[in-house]
């Protein structure tokens, strides 16, 4: 399969973004009408790359070889004409416009001026038919499910005549029906000859649709594998660069009393459902489920960002109103945000003032002169603690890697001193040598008494890292699952609302 | 720092080059001392709204405010006749409520700063030109000699503020020293400089004094403190005709005007030897600056025809010689700042000789010009205790921390446990506040309080001033020296446009243009820095790699 003709091959490309290099001498090859899956972690550079062959962004360094041609993709109008179309995760179809409008969107067939709407019209039913969308063209994109207009984009797609399709996660969004008919259409695709370019964390997806995979790792080319050689636990080693049960290394620890209970909690997100249940010192307690679960609306209330409507929320036994952050701040609570840069850090600001954020006022002098010793004390000592890369305390925040700055986040709120931290998927977007060291501060945390909440989407990371892992389904809690019970499966039939 | 410095730097040309112009109008004393009442005025509402503007925030009511503090002032004060107490605190505390409601209008309602204070700028000027019918009010001249001085005095003469500030910086460079020396930590040099400098400024002063006699200084000062809660009426000295008798009048023997002559020739010699140290570390900066430098000095020979009105000295100059002039300070300008830039990296020992070198050297011009005679105003000392407690309260405080990180990003400062809607309606009591203490000494300095019109357009100069001075629209930056600075450029743009006879039709045109530029300048300066960090990331990481 491999022998047959090259009609993509990117050699060397580099890509760097202040603080960070995305792409570090990375190389890609695609075959006609091969399909191609390119996988790999948070921030491995996939997108990027994507970006890049699609003209929406131009390399530092490196060569793109289209047909045996050298282009400098230097706008998507290159990219559509050497027949490179892109498909984002987030689908970009305007809502207001109809399906047929949507197709020939900037490129509209037109006489002096006018727009020729028979035209459009016939054409786009054209391209319709070949993705097998049975819905007139005139209707509104908006009145499309996520499915449809994935499939609008692909005949998008090919009305540019498109030889290589690039899809970056499309099915993230999709139900499993949907999936199904996606793959009934590229399939159909591959027949006319058109490659694909497939991104993907979905093993099972890439495993089953795959002619070869590529796999980055910290914006790196980490390897190829080829027809027999995919596998789940192959995929996963070139992407971690090591084994999983490395990875992990979760002792638990002896626990001790309860520190938070939550009974009938009713969050402003999901009203309709009570939540009740309990954490103890020294524990480190997963939270799983589905996106839309209810996970962070479940923190935030705990945290008093979006207070509960109704129940109680005990810490140690007392029970506690929790109407802002500052209440939940002064009982020993810490929030690590999902949302990293609009709500954990002030990017504009430097590594101390960030740090500091949330402690200046314990150390206020006479309530309040901030104390800039005792900042600087501080500062540096969660640098050293947490080895915080960076050149020293004054650097912008906002220039320092992902890993780096989910560290600073977390010096924040090591600062205050808390009994119970609340992490929202701390470990997204970071590089595997970050993961691991908040792996590492987490049991570290724990072993001290300090109890430990964490929502996360990566089953590997629930698995190996909780004591007990909660699982949540449309805003309500389907299980709890102690350590010894937690797999894949029994963690992904609560999360589905089974049983 | 570098915006700060930058926009000094506009502020040092713009005043030297409208000197020059306007052949020694500039630093005679009646224009100077009305600069800076204009200057203090509008820099005091210039820190309210900067404060308004690190949040993110925009207060259009300023001067509407203003008018409405005018009238209130005019009711109260001649209208009532209930005393000069209660009027300050019935003005301050309308004011304060105002701002207090705007702020809670923004946070607890959600409704847009803009139009929440665009409201404000309507109803106020209504308002103000209800309770006064429309009709034109005043303090008369029962107030000259108490109230108004608030805004027309001058309790201070230049030297007595040269004593003191010298005075009291030499004192704290000592204490430094000495508690450098028991830490052993720190850098005892930097403030060996400044105490040497300030040492300087004092004695530089302090020889002003000797030009008028110990009589004329008591006299002075009494004529300048009376009594501003009384209507007692106090012997004044008539400071015009001072001036005439001293025309131009020189330093005394008591500072060696020698010395300083002296000091000031060394300062060529010694400027070329560090061009030649510098020469051997980096020979394509030193290349720049020495021939900026001696371009820049030819020039200046050149128009040096000129140079005689810094001394007061009046002169007719044509267009050609504008230009000329302009031309030559920019370039002189670039290479002073290019040479210190250098200088100020690599040697730490030279910069210090060389800023004592450049502070006698200003002092003894300072000396022989009019500049020498002039009194600071009064609303100058409002300027310095509201800008100082101000940036203290931004710099030094948890609370002026929590409003810059706010205006950065408002949910990240709120999940760190600040409550960011306090801290924004604080921000808009500090402007109305602010707003509060410039509108009385506008009133007060003006006697003439038109209801429609007194403070319109204020607002703008306002955010003007602050925009100008290095804060960001988009909020979570900002500095308090660099709006009083800004504010300064404005005052001496619109002096110049006076002076000059340019056509006043034009003075929007020319701040709004100047404003630009100076906008411009800085984006672009941010830019260049931005990339100039991305090749030293990019490097630091290839050498990583490798």
């Amino acid at each position: 399969m491999s022998q047959q003709n090259l009609i993509l091959n990117v050699q060397g490309l580099t890509k760097r973004f202040p603080g960070v290099v995305a792409l570090n001498n990375v190389q890609l090859q695609l075959h006609e009408g091969e399909f191609l899956s390119l996988i790999g972690e948070n921030g491995a550079g996939k997108s990027t790359l994507m970006k890049i062959l699609a003209g929406v962004q131009l390399q530092d360094e490196g060569t793109v070889e289209v047909f045996g041609e050298t282009v400098h993709m230097d706008s998507v109008k290159t990219a559509q004409h050497h027949g490179i179309a892109l498909i984002h995760q987030e689908l970009n179809l305007s809502e207001n416009l109809s399906i047929a409008a949507n197709i020939f969107l900037g490129r509209e067939p037109a006489t002096a001026g006018f727009i020729d709407k028979e035209t459009i019209r016939c054409e786009a039913q054209r391209f319709l038919d070949m993705v097998d969308l049975k819905i007139p063209p005139e209707t509104l994109a908006g009145d499309l499910s996520i499915g449809q207009q994935q499939l609008v984009e692909i005949a998008k797609a090919l009305s540019i005549d498109a030889r290589i399709l690039i899809m970056d996660e499309p099915t993230s969004s999709l139900s499993a029906g949907e999936s199904e008919r996606l793959f009934e259409v590229i399939a159909e695709l591959r027949e006319r000859g058109v490659s694909i370019i497939y991104i993907s964390h979905r093993l099972g997806e890439v495993r089953m649709l795959s002619d070869r995979v590529t796999i980055f790792r910290d914006g790196k080319y980490a390897g190829d594998l080829c027809g027999e050689e995919i596998t789940h636990d192959a995929m996963v080693k070139h992407m971690v660069g090591r084994d999983i049960s490395q990875y992990y290394s979760h002792e638990p620890n002896p626990i001790g009393d309860v520190i938070l209970e939550v009974s009938k909690l009713r969050t402003q997100a999901n009203p309709e459902h009570e939540l009740s249940f309990k954490v103890h010192q020294g524990e480190i307690v997963g939270i799983s489920g589905l996106v839309g679960a209810g996970r962070t609306e479940l923190l935030d209330a705990l945290f008093g960002v979006a207070p509960a409507i109704s129940g109680t929320i005990s810490i140690s036994d007392q029970q506690v109103e929790l109407t802002c952050p500052s209440d939940a701040i002064n009982l020993g609570l810490a929030l690590v945000p999902e949302d990293r840069k609009g709500k954990g850090l002030v990017l504009q600001m430097s590594v101390k003032e960030n740090t500091t954020m949330a402690s200046l006022k314990t150390h206020a002098i006479n309530g309040i002169f901030s104390n800039a010793e005792r900042e600087e004390l501080d500062t540096d000592e969660m640098i050293a603690r947490l080895r915080t890369k960076t050149p020293n305390a004054e650097q912008t925040v906002g220039f320092l890697s992902g890993g780096n700055q989910q560290k600073v986040v977390l010096g924040k709120w090591l600062a205050t001193s808390p009994s119970l931290l609340l992490l929202d998927e701390p470990t997204r977007g970071i590089d595997i040598g970050a993961k691991q060291e908040i792996y590492q501060l987490m049991e570290e945390l724990a072993s001290q008494g300090m109890a430990v909440l964490f929502v996360s989407s990566e089953l590997e990371e629930i698995i190996g890292m909780s004591d007990r892992t909660i699982v949540m389904h449309e805003g309500k809690i389907t299980g709890e699952l102690p350590r010894e019970d937690l797999t894949e499966e029994s963690i992904m039939r609560l999360a589905t609302g089974g049983v | 720092m570098n915006k700060i410095m930058g926009i000094l730097m506009l502020l040092v040309f713009a005043c030297i080059a409208t000197n020059i112009l306007s052949g020694g109008s500039f630093v005679i004393p009646f224009n100077l001392q009305n600069l800076m009442v204009r200057t203090s005025l509008f820099g005091i509402i210039g820190i309210g709204v900067a404060f308004v503007i690190i949040t993110g925030g925009i207060d259009l009511s300023i001067g509407s405010m203003i008018g409405l503090i005018g009238c209130l002032m005019t009711i109260t004060l001649i209208d009532k006749e209930w005393g000069i107490m209660a009027t300050l605190l019935i003005v301050l505390g309308v004011s304060l409520l105002l701002g207090f409601v705007h702020g809670l209008l923004i946070t607890k309602a959600h409704l847009q700063p803009f139009v929440v204070t665009l409201c404000g700028l309507l109803i106020y000027r209504g308002a103000a030109r209800w309770i006064t019918g429309d009709s034109t009010g005043g303090f008369g001249k029962d107030y000259n000699d108490s109230l108004r001085l608030l805004a027309t005095g001058k309790p201070f003469s230049t030297a007595t503020v040269l004593i003191v500030l010298g005075i009291t910086v030499t004192l704290f460079c000592m204490y430094k020293i000495i508690r450098n020396n028991q830490q052993k930590q720190g850098k005892p040099l930097n403030w060996v400089i400044g105490g040497v400098i300030s040492i300087c400024v004092a004695i530089s002063g302090a020889s002003r004094f000797s030009n008028i006699s110990a009589d004329q200084v008591i006299q002075l000062s009494t004529a300048t403190t009376v009594n501003i809660m009384s209507k007692r009426d106090t012997a004044k000295l008539d400071i015009t005709k001072m001036d005439e008798e001293n025309p131009g009048k020189r330093p005394s023997q008591f500072m060696p005007e020698i010395l300083l002559n002296y000091v000031g020739y060394l300062a060529i010699p010694f400027a070329v030897s560090l061009a030649f140290v510098f020469l051997k570390r980096d020979t394509h900066a030193a290349l720049i600056s020495i021939v900026l430098l001696i371009s820049g000095a030819a020039l200046t020979l050149w128009a040096s025809s000129y140079v005689s009105t810094l001394f007061g000295e009046k002169k007719d100059i044509g267009f050609l010689a504008i230009t000329e002039v302009i031309v030559t300070l920019g370039i002189f300008i670039a290479g002073v700042d290019r040479f210190l830039k250098g200088v100020y990296r690599s040697l730490p020992e030279y910069r210090g000789l060389l800023s004592i070198t450049c502070t006698l050297s200003v002092c003894w011009l300072v000396s022989q010009t009019p500049i020498c005679r002039t009194l600071i105003p009064t609303p100058m000392v409002f300027l310095a205790a509201i800008s100082t407690a101000a940036a203290i309260f931004l710099n030094k405080t948890i609370y002026g921390r929590y409003l810059l990180a706010l205006g950065n990003n408002e949910s990240a400062a709120r999940l760190s446990g600040i409550n960011t809607d306090r801290m924004i309606i604080l921000a808009y009591v500090i402007c109305a506040f602010c707003t509060a203490v410039g509108g009385i000494l506008f009133a007060l300095d003006g006697n003439s309080i038109q209801p429609a019109g007194h403070g319109n357009f204020y607002e703008l100069y306002a955010i003007a001033a602050a925009v100008l001075g290095g804060c960001s629209l988009r909020g979570g930056e900002g500095s308090i020296a660099g709006v009083v600075i800004g504010a300064a450029v404005m005052r001496v743009l619109y002096n110049s446009i006076t002076l000059l006879k340019i056509p006043t039709s034009l003075e929007f045109a020319i701040i709004g243009v100047v404003i630009m530029i100076g906008v411009l300048a800085d984006e672009f300066v941010k830019k260049l820095n931005n990339t100039k960090r991305q090749q030293a990331e990019a490097e630091r990481v290839n050498l990583v790699d490798q």
